[in-house]
């Protein structure tokens, strides 16, 4: 991930060269913030202690999401390899009608107690 | 939406009546429970699908040694087996997973279910302590 960075008008006045210095007004419609967008996956523009505008690298946001998405993914794999682990200490099998009899009858059990919340 | 009481008493039937496997049956119903409460299959239509293809599956596993992918570590001698729905959630990747060992005369099944959903299904079970 690039790291992020904040920069300041008074900042961009210092650093930045006179032809390449941004207005906050000019922001909108300008092309000259995608040159800063090469160097920095944010900006954000800060006038008088507040943000008045921030600007994200268009890929920012979904690979964030997809980043997200793949950790939830991890998660959920760690947990059920845990169950999986839990299970192979539970070895207590059977197969055809002694195994169809004990589930059914658990099944009862279960719908006796009621549905899970 | 839900699956009625027949349609799992029925995933039971088909599933214990295959040759040449083995299961807990906590782990059994545990297992059928938890697809029936995926939000993908949660109907009698869809959830009767899906057992379909797990039996199907299942099937292939008892009868075919060169299937599936061997699993690691604290899962040595086991294998993995992946196969889709006919409702996956996520396509084009396969969203129900058999984790089993194969034995001398029996194949044991240690699991079978979606990938990743129902996401807290087993830990709910385990506050619950009903089973």
């Amino acid at each position: 991930m690039d790291t992020f960075e904040q920069l300041d008008m008074k900042r961009l006045e210092r650093e930045l060269p006179n032809s390449n210095r941004l207005q906050a007004s000019d922001l909108r419609h300008s092309k000259k913030w995608k040159e800063l967008l090469q160097s920095y996956t944010t900006i954000e523009i800060i006038s008088s202690g507040e943000t008045i505008a921030q600007l994200n690298t268009p890929h920012l946001i979904p690979s964030l999401v997809q980043k997200i998405k793949q950790l939830e993914q991890e998660v959920e794999q760690l947990k059920v390899e845990r169950l999986y682990h839990e299970r192979l200490s539970e070895k207590h099998v059977r197969s055809g009608a002694d195994l169809e009899r004990e589930t059914n009858a658990l099944l009862d059990q279960y719908l006796q107690n009621g549905d899970v919340k | 939406m839900t699956v009625s009481e027949q349609s799992l008493r029925q995933a039971i039937r088909i599933i214990t009546s295959i040759d040449g496997i083995v299961m807990n049956p906590q782990h059994l119903l545990l297992d059928i429970l938890a697809l029936s409460q995926v939000p993908a299959f949660a109907d009698d239509e869809k959830f009767n699908s899906v057992i379909a293809t797990i039996e199907k599956a299942l099937r292939e596993i008892a009868n075919n040694d060169a299937i599936g992918d061997r699993l690691k570590n604290d899962f040595t001698g086991f294998k993995s087996f992946h196969i889709k729905s006919d409702y996956p959630t996520d396509p084009p990747h396969d969203d129900l997973r058999i984790v089993y060992e194969r034995e001398t005369k029996q194949v044991w099944i240690v699991a079978f279910g979606h990938r990743y959903l129902p996401d807290d299904f087993y830990d709910r079970i385990r506050q619950s302590n009903r089973m």
